[in-house]
């Protein structure tokens, strides 16, 4: 009695390759910069390699930002909901922080990862 | 008795429940094993400072956080030998000499290094320009567009064979100074070296560049070159898998205009203004820190067409950018070059 037909061996393959797959297609690449949008407009954008703590008012709602090892969060906000802090920490590009109250984005920009800039 | 068929379907539905057991453990596997890849080896620390008038910033792959103060300490270190700002340095000794002959044993070596660099631009790069730099003052808080008098005058004080040096020992004469401004930040990047030793790293002194040893993922490390038409963004990617120095010169960077002119910052010492070149963003690969930075700026002032002659004498490579959005690679480099920015064209140098 053969433990695999030829079928489970297909199978297992096109798991392991749905798997890859949906690995590769994941935004994984960590970004380099954060914008800050306040309903769509450019406010500021943050360096990621570098730590750093910023405080906002928009629209009346008060946010602590913080970067910290390369990743992006809200530390602390007043606005009714508190969907932007509980969003947690993020650093893949495209990945986003959204506070619908105040309409403040928090976006990882999508650029071409490298390590240093020379100039 | 049990029946034979009825055997075959708990035998059949016990071999489907192994299979698929199995099928998910090994997606399991594969799951994880590229979870651990990308954690692994990952553990990096950043640290900034700044010295020579410019950010710094070092990655280090190592856990000794203790190792970037070090590597800091060891880049002010150099900045009070070489400044020509700061009292007391090599360089401020040098300057306030008279025409005696100075021991500065640190600006000797990087002046011996540098030598053949002003040998093979036909003397475009050039340290003797410190009263040249000072009358210009670009950037500075005298920042000004000089009189053609006061260059001429600039001009005979930056003779670079005012310079002499023997033994450790530096001799200016003639009025002239010495100005270390255009290899400082690359001879930063090989002091910050001696520290890290073998700890894979990757340092940026204002924009010069040095990479340490190998990235522990095994990935090259990723060079972005800013972009001089777009200063937000980068004009290419290089990817370098091994420890090199990388720096850029360029128009782009510091200029002021006058009158719709714009006077950048690297000067011509045989006429006393910016270098007209057909380049605006030169950057070079070598060993040498202080030899790519004295390189960047003699490739910029001598231009596309006598650049792969300094780059094949030196052994180093180059990228350059001109006006046109062309960017030339050194064809050693040439694969090496990715994500080219909107409306730039690759070439091969």
């Amino acid at each position: 009695m053969k433990l695999f037909s030829k079928k489970d061996i297909m199978l297992a393959a096109a798991l392991i390759s749905a798997a890859l797959i949906l690995y590769l297609l994941l935004p994984s690449k960590a970004g380099t910069s954060a914008s800050v949008l306040v309903n769509g407009q450019l406010y500021e954008t943050l360096v990621l390699k570098k730590d750093c703590e910023r405080h906002y008012e928009f629209s009346g709602y008060h946010y602590t930002v913080r970067v910290e090892n390369g990743e992006i969060f809200v530390a602390e906000a007043d606005c009714p909901d508190e969907i932007c802090r509980k969003t947690g920490r993020i650093s893949s590009s495209g990945t986003v922080i959204v506070c619908l109250p105040s309409g403040m984005v928090i976006k990882i920009d999508k650029t071409d990862e490298y390590d240093m800039l020379t100039y | 008795m049990v029946d034979s068929s009825e055997k075959k379907a708990v035998q059949g539905s016990k071999k489907k429940l192994l299979y698929i057991i199995i099928s998910l453990l090994l997606v399991a596997a594969v799951i994880a094993a590229v979870i651990l890849s990308r954690e692994k080896n990952n553990s990096y620390i950043i640290k900034s400072d700044f010295a020579m008038g410019s950010d710094i910033t070092l990655c280090v792959y190592s856990a000794d956080g203790g190792l970037c103060d070090k590597v800091f300490e060891a880049i002010h270190t150099l900045d009070s030998t070489i400044s020509r700002n700061i009292q007391g340095s090599e360089v401020s000794n040098i300057n306030s000499s008279g025409g005696e002959g100075v021991y500065a044993p640190v600006t000797c070596s990087l002046l011996e290094k540098t030598a053949v660099v002003t040998e093979l631009s036909s003397g475009r790069f050039n340290p003797v320009c410190g009263v040249l730099t000072s009358l210009w003052d670009i950037g500075g808080s005298n920042q000004r567009l000089p009189l053609p008098d006061e260059l001429s005058d600039a001009v005979i004080k930056s003779s670079y064979s005012l310079m002499t040096e023997h033994d450790g020992y530096i001799t200016l004469g003639g009025g002239a100074l010495l100005d270390l401004g255009a290899i400082g930040k690359g001879a930063a990047c090989d002091a910050a070296a001696d520290i890290i030793g073998d700890t894979p790293a990757i340092l940026s002194v204002g924009g010069s560049v040095r990479t340490n040893g190998q990235k522990p993922d095994g990935s090259d490390w990723k060079i972005g070159i800013r972009d001089p038409l777009d200063k937000g963004s980068q004009a290419l990617t290089l990817s370098v898998s091994s420890t090199k120095s990388i720096s850029t010169s360029g128009s782009y960077e510091k200029y002021f205009t006058v009158e719709d002119k714009a006077y950048h910052h690297i000067l011509d010492t045989s006429t006393g203004y910016p270098f007209e070149s057909d380049i605006i963003s030169a950057t070079v690969i070598c060993a040498d820190g202080a030899v790519a930075d004295a390189l960047s700026t003699a490739v910029f002032a001598s231009g596309t067409e006598n650049a792969p002659e300094i780059l094949s004498q030196s052994g180093a490579q180059g990228i350059i950018i001109d006006r046109d959005k062309n960017i030339y690679a050194s064809e050693e480099i040439y694969d090496k070059v990715s994500s080219l920015a909107d409306g730039y064209t690759l070439r091969v140098l």
